[in-house]
């Protein structure tokens, strides 16, 4: 199962939370969205699962509509624990039991085990950690073929944050299609191989993420005298942007950076080189410029 | 087995070109033998903590660079003949880069031709030193 | 999809029973020794509750005769017990709207899920009505050491059917107007109920003024209190409490009652369907 957004804008009132967002998450891929807070993401989750109504665009789940039936190959745990909080562990889990046809109950007892739940326990005597272990534990006992995470790893410890990988990838190893937000790059950078950079609504940087960290480069040229952007290079499309200071020009490059580094060998720098990216200064560079993504990384 | 591999996801370099340099090191350095298997790709992503769709990646090129053959149901071994001879060229490739990245860098700080031949002499001689033993 | 309701409505449930058996407790104390302290006494006043003019108050003895305690009263007074009750358990959606986003990410539909919840709420009302008249009628028939004066007729029947549609209807109206808003107006709609009480009891003391009487009477229109069969009993037929609901038979207000009751609740599923979480 697959989910497909198209074209997915979302209003309130005067502000555009989401505007003409698209992205495909595939069978067995992990999406990671990225973006500032108050970029839209979680609007973006709302719309997906149809808390909210968007204001234009479609959003397909396995190539249909979301329905009813849908929730019982989806799993959603939100930024904030939904749990009830009178309720213990136990019966949650047993609510779960009841409601989903694909509840595994050995699956259960087993992620109740790795994060250390005590069933008996009303989940109003929780720390923030164990509301967010008993939702996740909750949302993998059903063995979900599609899931959306909204910050799955925050307020728990490293070991934890680890489990959560685990699951996430030997979810998506299973076939299930994951979309997540996370402010944690380095979570993002394990679990996904497609991300997606938003920002005031807009999608501004999308793609696979190998590919994207093979395209995305800097190219540093240190220059005698005063560093000058040579005529139409900022407009070229295989440029994001270029910055100077003093005598050393960074360009940064979507594309194509061998060919970058043909222009500027014709301005005779005295040192040419090429520099990676790593997610998180692909993710600086995106939200800092406020591009509107002219043209997206070829992904 | 992933314990010889050793991947960084927070590098600028693309992680399945990360894992296809690692296992052609190891075949290069004999770590990895002719004929002996490979972990399934959702192991090796649960191993070493990565997406798994990256591992099938970096697998599909091993395959297409013919340094391990995989079939369905039995899983993906080194390839017994060829396999040394791609990883062999492949990590030649990566030390001509490494080195030659070395001489542009010692340029960029203004060192002229000679400089940098001798203190190429010197690293030679500190690490091929007899009694140093063997490179870790 | 119900057992989440299910949970809470056992536990308000027992709560509920835990608070009635005490006060039935207190009750039985109260009345035996009432008749200790009033021993010999004429023959027949039949067992009244009112407030207003004349005869009894609050402290005032019931003058008990053995026979001729029509059922009827325990019902009442049971009625009024499951408003406070309907409060406790109203609003059920909307004292869960930080769980909404769970609660309408289920594999079931929003109406089914409201569907409901307002079922086993209703199974609850009746339960929690059944066991309130059953506590009245124990207090009643242990204090006077026996229940043979008891007895059940169309009227006690008829009070009995309309007391639980009222308590439905007013649950309905909690859960449309809850539904509509966010948190604030269930607990205000909720809370309203002891108001309207309260003013019942002003409206019919006169001496307060017939400001109070005539401010009540507009606002009885949606005061489920002016429905109860309380006024026609006691005050032979007369309220000042109510419109001409009174006038009609049992047969006519208690299907109208349950109508606006069923009324109510599909305005609050329509309105759920459409929340935005």
């Amino acid at each position: 199962m697959s989910i497909a957004i198209h074209n997915l804008t979302k209003r309130y009132g005067a502000q555009t939370a989401v505007d003409d967002l698209s992205c495909e998450v595939a069978e067995g891929s992990v999406y990671g969205l990225l973006g500032p807070n108050g970029a839209g993401k979680s609007t973006a989750f709302k719309c997906v699962l149809g808390l909210a109504r968007p204001n234009a665009g479609s959003i397909t789940i396995d190539g249909k509509p979301l329905a009813p039936a849908t929730f019982e190959f989806l799993s959603f745990v939100p930024e904030r624990p939904a749990l009830y909080e009178w309720m213990t562990v136990r019966q949650h889990f047993e609510l779960a039991r009841r409601t989903y046809a694909r509840f595994d109950t050995a699956r259960a007892a087993e992620l109740g085990a790795i994060f250390k739940l005590d069933s008996a326990k009303r989940v109003k005597r929780l720390s923030k950690g164990q509301h967010t272990a008993v939702a996740l534990a909750l949302a993998f006992s059903i063995r979900p073929r599609v899931m959306v995470l909204d910050e799955p790893a925050s307020g728990l410890d490293p070991i934890f944050q680890r489990v959560v990988l685990d699951l996430i990838i030997d979810a998506a190893a299973g076939g299930a299609a994951i979309l997540f937000s996370s402010h944690q790059i380095g979570q993002v950078e394990r679990a996904a191989d497609r991300i997606g950079i938003l920002n005031n609504g807009k999608l501004v940087l999308e793609g696979d993420l190998d590919t994207l960290k093979g395209n995305q480069k800097v190219v540093e040229a240190v220059f005698d005298s005063e560093a000058l952007a040579p005529n139409g290079l900022a407009d070229d499309q295989r440029v994001a942007r270029i910055v100077l200071s003093g005598r050393i020009m960074r360009v940064y490059v979507r594309r194509d950076a061998g060919g970058i580094v043909t222009a500027l060998e014709a301005l005779a720098p005295r040192s040419l080189s090429v520099f990676d990216l790593s997610l998180e200064d692909m993710f600086l560079g995106a939200v800092d410029d406020g591009s509107t993504g002219h043209g997206n990384g070829a992904a | 087995m992933a314990a010889i591999f050793s991947v960084d996801p927070r590098s600028g370099v693309p992680l399945y070109l990360q894992l296809i340099e690692q296992v052609k090191r190891a075949v290069a350095l004999g770590v990895l033998a002719p004929g002996e298997q490979l972990p399934t790709v959702k192991a090796l992503a649960l191993e070493l903590i990565v997406n798994p769709n990256t591992v099938a990646r970096a697998y599909r090129e091993l395959e297409r660079d013919q340094v391990i053959e995989t079939s369905p149901g039995r899983g993906s071994f080194i390839r017994s003949n060829g396999a040394l001879g791609e990883s062999r060229r492949a990590i030649d490739d990566v030390a001509a880069s490494v080195l030659a990245e070395a001489v542009r860098e010692a340029r960029a700080l203004g060192l002229g031709r000679d400089a940098i031949r001798a203190l190429f002499e010197q690293g030679i001689e500190r690490w091929f030193e007899s009694g140093k033993g063997k490179l870790s | 999809m119900y057992f989440v309701e299910f949970c809470r409505a056992r536990k308000t449930l027992l709560i509920y029973a835990i608070i009635l058996v005490f006060a039935a407790l207190i009750a039985i104390w109260s009345i035996h020794t009432a008749i200790v302290l009033h021993e010999a006494g004429s023959p027949a006043t039949d067992l009244r509750f009112s407030s207003g003019n004349g005869d009894t108050s609050h402290g005032r003895i019931m003058r008990l005769a053995p026979h001729t305690v029509p059922i009827v009263v325990p019902i009442i007074i049971a009625g009024y017990m499951l408003w406070a009750f309907t409060i406790a358990l109203s609003c059920s959606l909307n004292r869960e709207r930080h769980v909404l986003v769970s609660t309408f990410t289920k594999p079931a539909s929003r109406s089914r899920i409201a569907l409901s919840y307002f079922g086993v709420d209703a199974a609850a009302i009746v339960l929690a009505y059944a066991f309130a008249v059953l506590v009245i009628v124990l207090v009643i028939g242990l204090s006077l050491g026996g229940f043979q004066v008891f007895y059940l007729d169309d009227v006690a029947a008829w009070t009995a059917a309309l007391a639980i549609a009222v308590a439905f209807m007013w649950y309905g109206v909690l859960q449309a107007v809850s539904s509509w808003s966010k948190g604030g107006w269930g607990l205000f709609a909720g809370l309203s109920w002891p108001g309207f009480f309260i003013l019942a009891g002003l409206g019919e003391f006169t001496l307060l003024g017939p400001i109070v009487h005539d401010l009540f009477i507009a606002l009885n229109v949606i005061n489920p209190v002016a429905y109860a069969p309380l006024n026609a009993v006691v005050l032979g037929g007369k309220s000042a409490l109510g419109p001409s609901f009174f006038n009609l038979p049992y047969e006519i207000r208690v299907p109208l009652v349950l109508a606006f009751a069923v009324a109510a609740c599909a305005i609050a599923t329509m309105s759920w369907k459409r929340v935005e979480a």
